[in-house]
């Protein structure tokens, strides 16, 4: 499980577990359930206008297990990408502890990408809600940039409630960065928990 | 003017189905890639979740539904493909 996995450090609390909005997911479904339909559809739509015009009858009822077959196929396969819908939508989420933001990103399987910023080393956190739509269900962009040798950006789309998610971040930063200000002989290593 | 009735088809006719193999050896094939497509699918979908979810439950529920929803799907291919041998 990722969360045994993660090694958070000695009194490493975390914070909120935020994932891509419902809607964004819902979307993505009803995506996948369209295609899924669709052939269905497609053929009944082709087998009833070719039949009341009389342009041509085709002559399905000798086939019904074959038509069974390739229907279930399909609609097989159209599970297989609802369900890989469903796994990038819950593995694909942001972690804020009051020291540091995880944030995972499951691109495709065997394609993740694992992300960890500081929260001391966060320069800038803001967000974008944008449409009509997005600002109705309450979701956005959010991206954080961090300084360093080389400044790094992450960015993740599709986040419920962002202005609160940039509020709880800059909350802990404070809080972090006021806790390192009281401590100034903490050791690189402490400050990293270790 | 009299009526010409509409050509009836079969489905080798319109394309849906190859009609140089025969229909039993064609299904029968496409049951064989898609078990061992859903095996590769199933395998790597458990993997995901068993490694990586967040929450126990949900991870047992994604299971779970999964399998009732594919496993009926996996016997009526099988059910079908030997109806048509």
């Amino acid at each position: 499980m990722l969360l045994e996995s993660l090694d958070l450090e000695p009194g490493e609390d975390i914070l909120i577990v935020v994932r891509k909005h419902w809607f964004v997911l819902a979307c993505e479904l009803a995506g996948v359930l369209v295609v899924a339909l669709l052939p269905i559809i497609l053929l009944n739509i082709f087998l009833g206008v070719s039949g009341a015009y009389g342009v041509l009858t085709v002559d399905t009822s000798a086939y019904t297990s074959e038509i069974t077959f390739v229907t279930t196929l399909w609609l097989l396969f159209s599970v297989f990408s609802g369900f890989v819908v469903w796994t990038h939508y819950f593995l694909d989420l942001w972690i804020v502890t009051d020291r540091r933001i995880i944030s995972v990103e499951q691109i495709h399987f065997f394609n993740r990408n694992v992300a960890i910023f500081r929260l001391e080393r966060l320069q800038d956190i803001e967000f974008t809600i944008k449409g009509l739509i997005a600002t109705f269900f309450n979701y956005g962009t959010i991206s954080a940039q961090t300084a360093g040798h080389m400044e790094a950006n992450f960015t993740s789309k599709g986040m419920p409630n962002p202005d609160r998610l940039q509020a709880t971040i800059q909350k802990a930063m404070d809080a972090r960065l006021s806790e390192l200000n009281n401590r100034p002989n903490l050791s690189a290593s402490e400050v990293a928990g270790e | 003017m009299e009526s010409v009735p509409a050509p009836t088809l079969t489905l080798p006719q319109i394309g849906f189905m190859p009609s140089s193999i025969p229909s039993g050896d064609f299904f029968q094939l496409l049951l064989y890639v898609a078990l061992l497509i859903y095996v590769i699918f199933t395998g790597i979908l458990f993997y995901h979740w068993f490694a990586y979810a967040s929450d126990k439950k949900v991870a047992t529920a994604t299971y779970a539904a999964y399998l009732i929803i594919t496993v009926p799907m996996i016997l009526t291919l099988i059910t079908t493909s030997v109806i048509i041998n």
